[in-house]
């Protein structure tokens, strides 16, 4: 039971974070509603909180600079 | 017995940093912010996020198709090289809010609520043991799956899925508190 509703969670959490929605995702085991709602609410929450975005070009320039021919050639940097 | 020629040993190491190139693109602040939430530095996480990339080019060759995905073995690689800044530093930092930078920081109102959240967050976090953490910061912040997550913690998909769940009952009930 308990793994079957671990198992269960985690096709929601992957579901969740393909950019499902809470409310869909929910629509697919509705046995479980209940159970499931709260820690995908917590899921969510938690995973918005850190939402912020990393600079990945600033710091590809930057590293680029350190490493110009090789690192540049591999990730891509312009 | 079989042995790899030169010329297909090269090949293989091509195709595998076309894949990392690959999962540059899709891994760089997945990554940076899984770092962020061990170390709490902004600026810090994105050199070390580098340092990931930079050393699975170095040792592209020593990488096994057989064994966990690139994925996976890219978050192996930014557990280790966090532990050694841990060490190097000697102190765990808590995440530092007034750092973060949010997304949609022309909006004070707004940025001065995410910055709540996420200090209420990193707060119910710490009641959390340190493998749970682990797990959610791979699942949510990496972006890896629970098998995936399995592979970098050297567990079970089981008894990742486990910490998975308890440790988001644990968030739910801090959270829910918090709410009060």
């Amino acid at each position: 039971m308990t793994s079957e509703f671990d198992n269960i969670l985690d096709k929601c959490i992957d579901r969740l974070s393909r950019g499902e929605s809470l409310k869909k995702c929910l629509t697919y085991y509705p046995e479980y509603k209940a159970l499931l709602e709260p820690l995908l609410r917590a899921m969510t929450e938690t995973a918005t909180a850190y939402s912020f975005v990393f600079s990945s070009e600033a710091s590809c320039m930057r590293d680029a600079k350190s490493s110009p021919g090789e690192t540049a050639t591999i990730i891509g940097c312009k | 017995m079989a042995s790899i020629t030169p010329h297909g040993s090269k090949e293989k190491t091509r195709n595998n940093e076309t894949r990392l190139a690959a999962l540059y693109e899709e891994y760089y602040d997945k990554i940076a912010r899984y770092i962020y939430t061990r170390i709490g530095d902004k600026s810090e996480s994105e050199d070390l996020a580098s340092e990931v990339f930079f050393k699975a080019l170095k040792s592209i060759k020593t990488y096994r198709d057989t064994g966990p995905p690139m994925q996976a073995w890219l978050f192996k690689i930014a557990h280790n090289l966090v532990v050694d800044h841990l060490r190097k530093v000697s102190r765990i930092k808590t995440v530092p809010i007034d750092m973060v930078e949010i997304v949609d920081d022309n909006d004070p109102v707004n940025t001065v609520e995410k910055k709540i959240e996420m200090e209420k967050v990193s707060a119910a976090m710490i009641h959390l043991t340190e493998e749970q953490r682990e797990v959610l910061r791979l699942r949510f912040f990496g972006g890896l799956t629970s098998r995936e997550a399995a592979d970098v913690l050297t567990k079970s998909d089981g008894a990742v899925r486990e910490m998975q769940r308890a440790a988001l009952e644990k968030l739910r009930q801090l959270l829910d508190v918090n709410k009060q």
